[in-house]
């Protein structure tokens, strides 16, 4: 990122189960200004899986990782996302 | 058909054509094929109307993905039959053949799918249904490493792969990867090669289980598909005796490769398995090394040795 971002918010989603941990991710990446970053906290496995899917399907950027204890932490922003493959390109050749 | 005893009706002919005998007499099971668990609503619809005619109104779902029409008296199989191909519904298979093949819905539906399922399952439908074998086969295909359709629990299993490849030109080094890789076969080395990068990822070849997990959700295109294709696994059986399938050939890249292997491995099984003997055990019997030897040994040249 070109400019230093503020941590504007943190979520910590963990122990909340699928899918209703990415929709409240979203929901708070949502409210974040254009330039600024969120902190998201979130079990490790299925529920990290489901909440980047989900975050990487609506268009954010995820920057840095931390893995916790049984948990990861990461850092989103809204912008600076690199183009990348939709599933659509996952075909068969 | 004609009035006849269960003891005149040839039972292992009509277990060739999906018919089987219930415990109550004169009274027989109707196997209904679906090919990766496809059936319009058309077929659904005509299934319902033959189950209601000549059965008792209600249907049997097999976990092969199939429909059995339960109580149809022997007197009624043929019209069933009958009304059933006018519709396309065809009959499933029973006996020492190759059964109805199951497939998950695959790249064509699902957002993990790594090859087509669907398709693939009508081709070797095509290719292999109903045919003789000494005992019963199965043959499943699955989309990814998720493996819903089981791939390791059939005679022959098809699951879709990726061997993903690592671009340091396009990794941010956020480390997203070790952290979600199922499996934990992503591992960050500190140091670089010259190449400007301060951490290596590296993916685990023996640990990796072609899962796309990392090309599908690295957020910078750091992981991207290396090599896709089809894992190929032989001798999976649930049943009296389990065993899990053994991998043939991890990563198969084309599906003219892969219908060569599976026909070498039926005719390996067919020249070595005894009567009722499971694929699976076969195996076991004479050593999985052997096995792997003669089917892929003499595969031809224009396919790689994986």
């Amino acid at each position: 990122m070109s400019q230093n971002p503020s941590i504007a918010a943190r979520i910590d989603v963990r122990g909340v189960s699928c899918p209703l941990n990415a929709v409240r991710v979203k929901q708070a990446i949502a409210g974040i200004g254009e330039d600024e970053l969120i902190e998201v906290v979130v079990d490790a496995g299925e529920a990290l899986i489901n909440v980047v899917r989900s975050i990487n399907d609506a268009g954010y950027r995820i920057f840095t990782s931390e893995q916790l204890d049984n948990a990861v932490g990461i850092l989103v922003g809204k912008r600076g996302r690199i183009g990348r493959k939709t599933e659509g390109d996952h075909e068969q050749g | 058909m004609n009035q006849m005893s269960d003891n005149n009706l040839d039972q292992s002919a009509l277990g060739k054509v999906g018919m089987m005998r219930q415990t109550h007499p004169d009274y027989y099971v109707m196997r209904l094929k679906s090919i990766g668990g496809e059936l319009t609503a058309r077929q659904l619809a005509c299934i319902a109307e033959v189950a209601g005619r000549y059965g008792r109104g209600e249907v049997h779902l097999s976990t092969r993905q199939g429909v059995e029409i339960h109580y149809v008296h022997q007197d009624d199989l043929e019209t069933a039959r009958l009304v059933l191909a006018e519709a396309g519904v065809e009959m499933g298979a029973c006996g020492p053949r190759v059964r109805g093949i199951v497939a998950c819905p695959g790249g064509e539906t699902c957002r993990w799918g790594v090859i087509k399922t669907k398709s693939m399952a009508r081709e070797l439908d095509a290719r292999y249904f109903k045919q003789e074998m000494p005992s019963k086969f199965k043959i499943s295909v699955t989309g990814c490493a998720n493996n819903c359709t089981k791939a390791n629990e059939n005679d022959i299993g098809i699951r879709g792969a990726i061997e993903p490849l690592w671009e340091p030109a396009s990794c941010t080094d956020c480390g997203l990867c070790v952290s979600f890789c199922p499996v934990g076969a992503i591992m960050r080395r500190q140091g670089n090669d010259g190449d400007g990068q301060e951490g290596r990822y590296e993916a685990d070849p023996e640990i990796c289980i072609n899962c796309s997990v990392c090309t599908s959700l690295c957020p910078s295109e750091g992981w991207v598909v290396g090599r896709k294709g089809y894992t190929l696994l032989v001798g999976g059986t649930m049943g009296r005796t389990p065993r899990f399938a053994s991998v043939l050939k991890r990563v198969v890249e084309s599906e003219e490769e892969l219908y060569e292997l599976v026909d070498r491995a039926i005719a390996c099984y067919r020249k070595h398995g005894l009567k009722k003997e499971r694929f699976g055990h076969m195996i076991d019997r004479i050593g999985l090394e052997n096995i792997k030897e003669e089917i892929l040994e003499s595969e031809s040249q224009h396919c790689r040795k994986d």
